[in-house]
């Protein structure tokens, strides 16, 4: 079903990704359909990677590891889900289907690997602290490096499993979708971006802000509003808001200082 | 801080922000989170610093490897605002530096997700995932310009941070709070408004009665438009808050869930 070049490629994709994540980071935004794009490319069918990279995306749109919380690897899940879509011949909305079904379980692990990943980390960083203590430089970096190999290794693995020994009950499985499953699938796909928005919400000054959350709604519900007007009306309303909160701070301080207004 | 520092040249603030960039969260564990690639990556600043005393460089490194956790791009302006630090020389110029180091995470973080990690990527995302949706690469083509434009500002600012130290940010800290707020409120905003235009719940109930079909989706509909968007992300949002409950777990309840809704013809 693979070729071993794109098992390897792919395999090797995931786990640069999984470093560039975390690390470089110069492909930070919309970085799954980046995915889409790459995986079609080494599966040679660029049109449905971009097509099954763009749900993908918006499936993952607000979740993000904050403070080093471990979220949904959208990442691998669009990996996966593009690489048997492909293999098996499928565009359009069955293609996106077949991406929903696998991507999106993958995507689920890809929280439990993460958090092994970090575990994993304990170890290296004593060994990287002792070589520091014996002013052993060069093992110092080795072992703060070589914490990547089992990183990356667990975030690839998936991929490199389902492309192998998994490919045939995979694509068995998939010919095999009865026809309420695919409806089911394709409601998935409508709701699985609410669970980014409220993941989100959960980081948002809710209790204090949270009734902008109506605003918004409003303008897209109701005026129909694409998202980038919203969000330029909204950068409107926030910079005066800002300006607002900064006299404000100002004329506290005056107000302490006993009305000596020096900065005027 | 004043003084200009002259200790490291511009070529040894690239070398130190090329070797952060490229291990900034490596080493990454729940007891020191980023300290690891961060001492990797100050060694040779360090180094031509305080010369060999490899035995004082040692001592230093306990600190550093102390716990540490911060948006890695406001990271690099957090690294050269303490290597600023510690080219006074001065004999505690280490704890100051890590003062500040631990000081800064926090807040610096904070707004870092707000503007870095939510709101940028959430409205380019959007914009994106819908070209590519319609075969268009175009959107992404715009994500990755604006992603790379903000990374190469933060490369930017460290060089100045070394020179002028982070002054200019800390004497702004009240304004600092100020920023994430009008932020958050532009997240939430946002994501206002991707509930009733990205999520996609359609209600797909309906009864007959004599000849008239009423859809239980459209009486909804006239109510609130977008009602199952709202319904559905109202449930998550309260099931998050649910004890025990994570991300990944989430994952799969609306996975068997919207199959569950999806095969009865519940939803559509």
């Amino acid at each position: 079903m693979f070729t071993p070049l794109q098992i390897i490629l792919m395999t090797l994709l995931v786990a640069f990704l999984t470093w560039q994540k975390y690390n470089l980071q110069i492909i930070a935004y919309a970085a799954v359909v980046f995915v889409g794009l790459a995986s079609g490319l080494i599966m040679g069918d660029v049109k449905t990677g971009l097509l099954i990279g763009g749900e993908m995306c918006l499936m993952s749109l607000g979740i993000g590891g904050y403070g080093g919380s471990s979220v949904p690897d959208y990442n691998m899940g669009a990996a996966a889900g593009t690489v048997f879509a492909i293999a098996m011949g499928q565009t359009g909305n069955t293609a996106l289907a077949t991406a929903v079904a696998i991507g999106v379980p993958v995507a689920a692990l890809g929280v439990q690997m993460d958090v092994i990943g970090k575990m994993t980390g304990s170890f290296f960083i004593h060994k990287a602290m002792a070589c520091s203590d014996k002013q052993d430089w060069k093992g110092m970096g080795r072992w703060v490096w070589l914490s990547q190999v089992p990183f990356t290794l667990l975030c690839a693995l998936p991929i490199l499993l389902l492309m192998t020994v998994g490919s045939t009950y995979v694509e068995s499985m998939v010919n095999n979708f009865p026809v309420w499953l695919s409806a089911g699938l394709t409601v998935a796909s409508g709701m699985l971006p609410a669970l980014g928005f409220a993941i989100l919400l959960k980081y948002l000054p809710m209790k204090k802000y949270g009734y902008f959350l109506l605003f918004g709604f409003v303008l897209a519900a109701y005026l129909n509003l694409s998202i980038l007007a919203v969000a330029l009306l909204g950068t409107v309303f926030c910079v005066f808001i800002f300006q607002l909160k900064e006299e404000n701070a100002k004329l506290a301080l005056a107000a302490t200082a006993g009305g000596d207004n020096e900065d005027e | 801080m004043s003084e200009k520092n002259s200790v490291l040249t511009k070529k040894d603030l690239t070398r130190t922000l090329t070797r952060y960039v490229l291990g900034r969260q490596v080493c990454f564990n729940y007891e020191t989170m980023q300290s690891g690639g961060w001492v990797w990556a100050m060694h040779p600043a360090m180094k031509k610093i305080y010369g060999d005393d490899d035995k004082l460089l040692s001592e230093k490194y306990k600190s550093y490897f102390k716990f540490f956790n911060t948006h890695p791009w406001f990271g690099n302006l957090i690294m050269m605002a303490c290597l600023a630090v510690e080219s006074t020389r001065d004999e505690h110029a280490t704890e100051t530096a890590v003062d500040i180091r631990t000081g800064l995470m926090g807040p610096l973080a904070g707004l870092g997700d707000a503007i870095i990690w939510i709101l940028l990527p959430t409205v380019m995302g959007a914009i994106a995932g819908y070209q590519a949706m319609q075969g268009s690469i175009f959107g992404w083509v715009l994500a990755e310009a604006v992603g790379v434009a903000m990374w190469l500002v933060f490369w930017r600012l460290a060089y100045t941070v070394y020179d002028q130290g982070l002054s200019f940010i800390t004497s702004k800290s009240s304004s600092l709070k100020n920023l994430t707020d009008v932020c958050s409120i532009l997240g939430l905003m946002v994501v206002g408004a991707m509930v009733a235009s990205t999520v996609h719940v359609n209600i797909s109930l309906s009864w007959t009665v004599g000849e008239l079909t009423q859809s239980l989706g459209d009486l909804l509909n006239m109510i609130l438009p977008a009602f199952g968007n709202v319904l559905f992300t109202a449930l998550i949002y309260w099931g998050l808050g649910i004890k025990k409950m994570s991300s990944g777990k989430m994952v799969w309840i609306v996975l068997v869930v919207s199959i569950l809704l999806g095969a009865f013809g519940i939803c559509s």
